[in-house]
């Protein structure tokens, strides 16, 4: 089911301006779909175990999942701005004069962090991390386990290759083929998603979600706000 | 053939070792991280072979087994150590001074290859909470969890808790006495709620410093020791104890790369700890720890003694006073906090001492019976504080580090069994 959920966010990435697995009119909204059903579905993988550190697992990354998730569908919704547009290839074709990266600064590296969340990574593992000794996974073995740390590294790569389409042009750029250059900026965008992964401490929970309620989210609407009035 | 192929590669990935850390004759399992070709797994579901390293007490067997046997087939036991019988095959051991690398990844490959039957069942194959019948008005019916006394005993009893009352959300559990980045031995009975700790109890006591960080001290008191050897064993110590609060902060690398420095240190390499120390700071091993956590009052710290009182800000150290140190400029360092984060930040500063000390005097030897400073606190009867007091409010991850921001005396001391 995860590995299915990042499937079907790589879906949506159009390769080249003719070519997109599903071409979606609301694929910004499906996006949020598939954060918000993985959410449910790491919960699920803990809590089934129906064992301590599975449950704690699970506790942990709903908890921090749900306000990742908001700041992720902010900065969707301001890239969806210049675009007039959910479909991700019209995103795309918007930034044929300027990256969004550019144009809306905060919103790359706010929706890294949800990379991290959704793949619960470095600074954001607080589902399957080696305090709880392997949290939702703690259980899992063999075969599944094989499938589910699969199902990680999809969703990490489906996050990568998201945030290159909506911040980083996607397929646009010089000399290349289209599919080449999606493919150099999700990989890009992976180098600098493990360097996170290694280089970063990961504070409490509790601390965490101060730090998201308090700063992050309310730093993810005003960058909303400001891309608001930009598209005016 | 497919399948043949895929043996043949999974032979080659480094070994899935869950480790089982023991009491008596404990090798310095740090050792193992230095070939890469061993994975210190963090649960035993992930593991084929169980470590063993040294010996375990005699009540720590069922807990043992029950590790044994949540181990994926093909599966096997390794002991690693001096202690252990000699009816254990010899695949299966390994002496505390050799390397069992080798050993470990014959068994593994003969394990996977199939031409080493899968250990079987320990336990007898029955639910640790059998099904209870159905009650008068039904309850506890078949293939239900919950009901007292009736069905199955559920992971979260009933039970009203200290913060908000709600019933279901609260649940009591053992944890230890083998688990990665927990203090080795000790077991305690946790009350959650969510991964709030709301009461923890000392089933069993931690196990006391490994013999391998005891002998040069222990050795002392008969003989001369070199200093150098005195203060290499102090940083490995140390540099143990940072490791696993550098895996408690999700920093797998840094703590790799921690302990395979205090391998280095103790085959005597010279190495340096300050690249490790300055990657830490940049990845906020001390942002990470909340200020004022695990915070214990002076008279505790004075208690406690070691690198616990220094990182009170007490200048005491028995090398104060000890010509041999006084003539290589000695003098103690200190933090002033009292907390979890004082306490590795003096951890730091105390291995970076003790190897400049070792590089300084490479041949001075200390007089026998003369009272070398320990890397630990001093080891005196139990303190009537509670470790356990420490930890109630505290989010699990949050616990984890007050726990390994002890050293492993300072804990005996604090943990004791709880007498009725």
């Amino acid at each position: 089911m995860y590995a299915a959920l990042a499937g079907s966010g790589v879906a949506i990435v159009p390769f080249s301006s003719a070519s997109v697995l599903a071409d979606l009119e609301v694929g910004i909204v499906w996006w949020g779909a598939v954060e918000a059903l993985t959410v449910v579905v790491v919960f699920l993988h803990g809590w089934s175990a129906n064992a301590q550190f599975g449950l704690i697992g699970a506790y942990r990354y709903v908890a921090i999942g749900l306000p990742v998730m908001l700041i992720s569908m902010f900065m969707l919704i301001a890239a969806a701005l210049p675009a007039e547009s959910l479909a991700l290839p019209q995103i795309v074709e918007s930034q044929r004069g300027l990256w969004n990266v550019i144009r809306q600064p905060l919103g790359l590296p706010l929706f890294l962090l949800l990379g991290l969340s959704l793949s619960f990574r470095g600074p954001f593992n607080y589902a399957d991390s080696a305090d709880i000794a392997g949290g939702t996974a703690a259980e899992v073995s063999g075969a599944p386990r094989l499938v589910w740390e699969f199902a990680r590294l999809a969703m990490l790569t489906a996050v990568a290759a998201m945030a290159a389409s909506v911040f980083l042009g996607g397929y646009l750029g010089p000399w290349l083929p289209g599919p080449a250059w999606l493919v150099l900026k999700t990989a890009t965008l992976l180098l600098v998603l493990v360097c996170l992964t290694e280089q970063l401490a990961r504070i409490s929970p509790s601390r965490m979600m101060t730090l998201i309620w308090t700063t992050l989210l309310p730093l993810s609407f005003l960058h909303l706000v400001w891309a608001g009035v930009l598209a005016l | 053939m497919a399948v043949t192929i895929l043996g043949r590669l999974a032979a080659r990935a480094p070994v899935p070792v869950f480790v089982a850390m023991g009491r008596d004759g404990a090798p310095a399992i740090e050792h193992l991280l230095k070939s890469g070709d061993i994975d210190f797994t963090a649960t035993p579901r992930h593991a084929n072979i169980l470590l063993v390293a040294g010996r375990t007490r005699e009540s720590d067997q069922p807990y043992l087994d029950r590790l044994h046997d949540q181990m994926p087939h093909p599966r096997a036991t390794f002991w690693w150590g001096d202690a252990h019988s000699d009816d254990i095959d010899e695949a299966r051991r390994s002496a505390s001074a050799d390397d069992p690398v080798a050993p470990l990844r014959a068994l593994y490959r003969k394990l996977i290859g199939g031409s080493y039957a899968s250990e079987t069942h320990r336990l007898s194959d029955e639910p640790p909470a059998p099904w209870r019948g159905r009650g008068d008005h039904g309850q506890g019916g078949e293939g239900m969890m919950g009901g007292v006394p009736y069905g199955r005993m559920m992971p979260m009893p009933p039970t009203p808790d200290i913060r908000d009352g709600l019933a279901l959300d609260v649940y009591r559990t053992q944890v230890g006495p083998f688990m990665p980045y927990w203090p080795a031995g000790l077991i305690l009975e946790v009350t959650f709620q969510g991964d709030v700790i709301q009461s923890a109890e000392v089933v069993q006591p931690p196990y006391p410093p490994r013999d391998i960080d005891r002998e040069p001290f222990d050795r002392l008191l008969h003989e001369q020791t070199p200093l150098a050897q005195i203060e290499r064993t102090r940083a490995t110590h140390h540099l143990a104890c940072i490791a696993r609060v550098l895996s408690l902060v999700e920093l797998p690398t840094l703590s790799r790369r921690a302990q395979i420095v205090a391998a280095r240190i103790r085959a005597n390499e010279t190495v340096a700890i300050g690249p490790l120390r300055k990657a830490a700071a940049r990845a906020g091993l001390m942002a990470a720890i909340k200020p004022g956590l695990g915070r214990i009052d002076d008279d505790l710290a004075c208690e406690l003694g070691g690198p616990v009182r220094r990182a009170a800000g007490h200048v005491l150290d028995s090398r104060n006073d000890d010509p041999t140190y006084t003539r290589l400029g000695f003098t103690p360092v200190t933090q002033k906090q009292s907390d979890c984060q004082a306490r590795v930040a003096q951890w730091f500063d105390e291995a970076e001492q003790a190897l400049a000390l070792a590089s300084a005097a490479p041949h001075i030897l200390i007089a026998q019976g003369q009272l070398a400073e320990p890397p630990w606190a001093l080891r005196a009867p139990p303190l009537d504080y509670r470790v356990t007091e420490l930890l109630p409010g505290l989010e699990w991850s949050e616990a984890l580090l007050v726990l390994n921001s002890f050293d492993s005396a300072a804990l005996c001391r604090m943990a004791p069994l709880e007498t009725p």
